[in-house]
């Protein structure tokens, strides 16, 4: 849907940092651990049964499976197929080398939400890159939004680098997702995970990073107001980023309106997805890493 | 004009300013609605652009509708407090209003009666206003004020005018002004001060009914029972209808021409007006009579009374029937029978005689003889005297102004309110 230019003035200045900082609990380091070491398991005990992350020199062949639809047609074995009429592909096992990038937004918005939208981020980010080093990918993660270059990671020691980076911070600053930008190596990525609110994203520049042998997976993460505001009459709502501030009268009618609008924004979301064969999560802050994540990597 | 100092006629009005203070802060906690961050806002700027206002420019300033409110109302409670800022002159002239009728002076014989203790009011209060008062002026509501020295007291025939005086109490509400009156008053002033000499019931008479003397005794009008000496009258010998006339009335309303009685009425004579030879016809009240000049001279006494007198049927070159505190007189001329019904010349006849009937000095109203309550003062707003009073003009203009700004400031936060 195509949102009003209302060109207004914020009641903060939008540099400024928004929300509590990133902190991460005792516990989410062997949380992070459990999740990459199940998730890498379940991924190999079906290593076959997943999409090729990427053709070529990086993938080893391992079996071949019945044809699904969106399977990439370069792995369609086609002496089979001659021979026996029936669609098959061939699988792979991923192999070291391949690369992960992960695109966090950290602006202002982010700040939003209990926990907020960026600890949520965050604590993704980090059973990401988990997940991939135990898959013996590398991982570039960029936050988007700051001026430092990517961070590299190579192996499960680079994680504390990672946390380092992560924790401490706060949001702030204006949306940084508008349209895809080139940083870092992680542009030639064979799976890129983006984790944010998508507000101010173009679905169409970011879907577009899908393409033969990079998938491409779109971690949404809203406040929990964001996604289902309760009717409390009239009510200020702030932006911190760029859209000031509205009165609202935030009744049942109201509600049920916003409500509608944002699940025709949402749903252009996942249509755009699906068409470039993109994933598309949703979720709110609320969730944990794990619920979060099992359906975005162990689709 | 001077600005400062500024000083309040009305100060007490000065305190609503605290409660539009309050009512500010209440209306502040009102717009202060909740608040929400939403990285969406854009979806409520979308979807109904009815139910959503955009406050950004008013950012958190009071909305304009409460400000202009709260000036209308504010502006409104300064006029009403009655700001002074001229500069101060020197304010030397009490003026003391003292209540006609005889409640201040009912006992005058009593070292501690009310008259007395009013007097020692009066000089409290005045030796303790700064400046001292150098003249005091004394008011008895119908005369001119009389002028004395601080301290001084008016003259024994002034008090008792006053004490006879039926007219009403309704002195100015000036801070140069001190009231005298036997009961406190209610409301009390605002600027003026007040003594109230208090006291108990004065027993005594306080009519007379035909037959005898009505006292207020306990608070009861009880009928003397015999033996008093009935009020007196004197005729005259002059045979007229007039006279005719004054004998009924005056039997009917038991007065006595002899014994130790109060005199109450005098028979007493008008100089003859120039009248025509063939006379004039005067009346009033739907009787009609013919006057033609008279030879003979008059053998009663002439009115005295000067300024008390009323003329109360006149000819077109002189009084014919004039009366004055107990006294009735008639111009000495012939009168011919009067015309018109006999119940009307009755009706207006015996008003004519009522009316002139005088108090004896022991008779006093039962307002001025009833319980008086406790006694009390309070002094005059002396600090405001010392500042020229805005002429009624000025000061009907100014409340008009400050009205009409203050409704236009209520209209404007009217038309700004949100619906």
């Amino acid at each position: 849907m195509e949102l009003p230019n209302t060109p207004s003035r914020s009641t903060r200045p939008a540099e400024e940092p928004f929300g509590p900082p990133v902190r991460f609990g005792a516990d989410l380091g062997a949380r992070w651990a459990r999740f990459a070491a199940r998730s890498a398991s379940t991924i190999h005990r079906r290593e076959g049964g997943g999409r090729a992350l990427r053709v070529g020199a990086d993938a080893a062949f391992d079996g071949l499976r019945p044809y699904r639809a969106g399977d990439d047609p370069r792995t369609i074995d086609w002496g089979l197929l001659a021979r026996s009429h029936r669609v098959y592909v061939r699988t792979s096992r991923r192999e070291a080398g391949e690369t992960w990038g992960i695109v966090l937004d950290a602006s202002a918005s982010m700040g939003i939400g209990r926990p907020s939208k960026l600890q949520a981020a965050a604590e993704a980010a980090m059973a990401l890159a988990s997940l991939g080093l135990a898959l013996g990918a590398s991982v570039e993660v960029a936050i988007e939004g700051e001026r430092e270059a990517a961070l590299r990671l190579g192996s499960a020691r680079d994680l504390g680098a990672l946390a380092a980076r992560l924790e401490g911070r706060r949001a702030g600053g204006l949306p940084s997702l508008g349209t895809p930008v080139r940083r870092g190596s992680w542009h030639g990525a064979a799976r890129v995970f983006v984790l944010g609110d998508l507000f101010g994203a173009d679905p169409g520049a970011w879907c577009g990073l899908r393409r033969m042998g990079r998938e491409l997976v779109l971690v949404q993460i809203l406040g929990a107001e964001e996604l289902a505001p309760a009717a409390r009459g009239p009510v200020h709502v702030l932006d911190p980023e760029r859209a000031g501030r509205v009165t609202v009268v935030a009744d049942a009618g109201a509600v049920l309106d916003y409500e509608r609008a944002l699940g025709a924004w949402l749903e252009t979301w996942r249509r755009v997805a699906a068409r470039r064969g993109a994933q598309h999560v949703l979720g709110d802050s609320a969730q944990t890493f794990e619920e979060r994540l099992s359906r975005a990597v162990l689709r | 004009m001077s600005l400062w100092p500024i000083v309040w006629e009305r100060p007490i009005a000065l305190a609503l300013l605290p409660l539009w203070l309050a009512l500010w802060w209440f209306l502040r906690q009102e717009q202060r609605r909740p608040e929400v961050w939403s990285g969406a806002i854009e979806f409520w700027r979308a979807v109904s652009p009815e139910s959503t206002r955009d406050v950004a420019r008013e950012g958190r300033l009071t909305p304009r509708w409460i400000v202009w409110a709260l000036a209308g109302l504010g502006l409104g409670t300064i006029a009403l407090a009655g700001p002074r800022g001229a500069a101060p002159g020197p304010a030397r002239v009490l003026h003391l209003h003292l209540q006609p009728g005889g409640a201040l002076w009912i006992d005058r014989d009593d070292p501690a009666g009310r008259w007395q203790r009013a007097r020692q009011a009066i000089a409290r209060q005045a030796a303790a206003l700064e400046p001292e008062p150098s003249v005091w002026l004394w008011h008895d509501g119908a005369s001119a004020p009389l002028e004395t020295e601080p301290d001084g007291s008016p003259p024994q025939a002034f008090l008792e005018r006053l004490a006879r005086s039926a007219a009403p109490f309704a002195p100015p509400d000036r801070a140069d002004a001190l009231w005298v009156q036997a009961a406190a008053p209610d409301p009390k002033p605002l600027a003026a001060g007040w003594v109230a000499t208090g006291g108990d019931e004065r027993a005594g008479p306080v009519g007379w009914d035909r037959g005898g003397w009505v006292h207020l005794e306990g608070g009861q009008l009880v009928p003397e029972s015999g033996g008093a000496a009935r009020p007196r009258w004197e005729p005259t010998s002059e045979r007229s209808w007039i006279g005719d006339f004054a004998r009924l009335w005056a039997a009917d309303r038991g007065l006595a021409t002899e014994g130790d009685g109060p005199l109450v009425l005098s028979v007493r004579s008008l100089p003859a007006p120039a009248l025509a030879s063939d006379g004039e016809v005067v009346g009033r009240d739907g009787w009609s009579a013919a006057v033609t000049p008279r030879e003979a001279s008059p053998s009663v006494a002439p009115l005295d009374g000067k300024s008390e007198v009323e003329v109360w049927l006149a000819a077109s070159r002189g009084p014919l029937l004039a009366r004055a505190p107990g006294q009735v007189a008639w111009a000495h001329v012939e009168w011919s029978e009067p015309r018109g019904d006999p119940a009307q010349v009755a009706l207006s006849f015996a008003d004519f005689f009522d009316g002139a009937l005088a108090a004896p000095p022991e008779m006093a109203s039962p307002e001025a003889r009833a319980d008086q309550g406790e006694a009390g003062e309070s002094a005059p707003r002396w600090d405001l005297a010392a500042y020229p009073d805005p002429s009624r003009w000025q000061r009907g203009a100014l409340t008009a102004l400050a009205a009409l700004v203050a409704a236009l400031a209520l209209l404007r936060a009217a038309t700004l309110a949100p619906r």
